[in-house]
């Protein structure tokens, strides 16, 4: 394994992987958790990562496919044993005003439906539908016609949370 | 509030709550956990595989050691057994790599599979897995044949009247009936809802269009 691209890919992707495990973690698993087991599965598949797909692609189907099977429970017992010092998590000065619409934003993806859940996230990664297709193999029309709909449903939530505050 | 509002506030929130990464250390934590993980599976495998090896032994001795025909037959049988759950267990546990770099309907897809087939391999034990072993031991604990003397110091194990291997029998029908009861109800409560919840993903994502290549 090439470590020095391995730590470039790690370097590049966090902040989307961590943004990413924040809304799949489920108590008592928290996100750091959720981002070593991504990060143990890239460096696990990197030695059969062919390039046939961008390394974008490739990160954000590990990423999603980790939080997935986590979130859908299929993988027991994985996470809460393996502890790596190496990760670590800075808390920033807390802006209340960031955190109070981040914290809307996360309530109103909770409230879609798993699948679009994954949708959702990929695009506010601004992934193209083409990327996003990729990543969660339907086709580009599909993820036009179900992201008209969320968009909908997303801002239809998000103004009424913000509204409220 | 408009897309690149909303854009904004979600990759802010990567500035509330940052990862940091020791790049180093980190290579070396992954290599270690592999190697962690690897030795699990290895010792697991080798566990089982050293109990079936005691079992072939045993049954290797009864083999040489016990004089009647049928127990002799039973003996074989019970070898041939512990080899075919050697191989089959390495069998359907290296069909099974999770591949993380599919993309979400094909990983869906494959996990549903491997867990259709976990749930068969449990409700089917009665048979390839509880039947056998009991079939045989009944074969094994009758084949003792009475009306011989048969002069061993191991020979007080075996029962030689029919009221004796009667007991012998029930207590193992109880038992393996047991066995197949754990077994179908692990695999009714485990397996079902996980299905379930694949299926309900795979149904969110895929309707009102066709899946990609």
């Amino acid at each position: 394994m090439e470590t020095s691209a391995f730590e470039k890919i790690i370097q590049n992707s966090k902040a989307s992987i961590y943004r990413i495990c924040k809304i799949y973690a489920v108590k008592p698993l928290e996100p750091q958790d959720l981002f070593q087991e991504v990060v143990l599965q890239v460096w696990k598949s990197y030695a059969s990562f062919k390039g046939k797909s961008g390394v974008k692609t490739w990160i954000y189907r590990i990423a999603l496919n980790v939080c997935m099977s986590s979130k859908l429970k299929l993988e027991k017992h994985r996470h809460q044993s393996m502890k790596l010092t190496s990760i670590r998590i800075e808390a920033e000065q807390i802006n209340e005003e960031e955190k109070a619409r981040f914290d809307a934003l996360r309530a109103c993806i909770n409230e879609l439906k798993e699948g679009e859940r994954s949708l959702v996230v990929l695009y506010l990664e601004e992934l193209s539908y083409a990327e996003i297709s990729e990543i969660l193999g339907i086709t580009e029309n599909h993820v036009a016609v179900k992201m008209k709909r969320i968009r909908k449903k997303l801002f239809g939530c998000i103004i009424k949370k913000i509204e409220n505050e | 509030m408009n897309e690149q509002e909303l854009m904004k506030i979600w990759q802010k929130s990567y500035d509330l709550e940052k990862i940091e990464v020791n790049l180093p250390l980190l290579i070396a934590e992954l290599r270690s956990e592999i190697e962690k993980i690897d030795s699990i599976i290895i010792n697991r495998d080798r566990s089982e595989t050293l109990a079936s090896v005691f079992g072939i032994l045993l049954y290797l001795f009864f083999l040489w050691y016990i004089p009647f025909f049928w127990v002799k037959t039973a003996s074989v049988m019970m070898i041939m057994w512990f080899l075919f759950v050697i191989y089959y267990l390495k069998k359907t546990r290296s069909s099974h790599s999770v591949d993380f770099s599919l993309s979400l309907v094909e990983q869906l897809r494959s996990r549903r599979q491997y867990l259709l087939r976990q749930q068969k391999l449990l409700e089917n034990a009665a048979y390839w897995y509880i039947l056998p072993p009991f079939l045989i031991n009944v074969l094994f604990f009758f084949g003792v044949d009475s009306s011989q003397t048969w002069d061993s110091p191991i020979a007080f194990i075996f029962p030689d009247n029919i009221l004796g291997k009667t007991i012998v029998v029930v207590f193992l029908a109880i038992l393996y009936t047991y066995l197949i009861w754990a077994n179908r109800n692990a695999a009714q409560s485990t397996y079902p809802p996980l299905i379930e919840s694949i299926d309900k993903v795979k149904a969110e994502l895929e309707n009102e269009g066709l899946t990609s290549n």
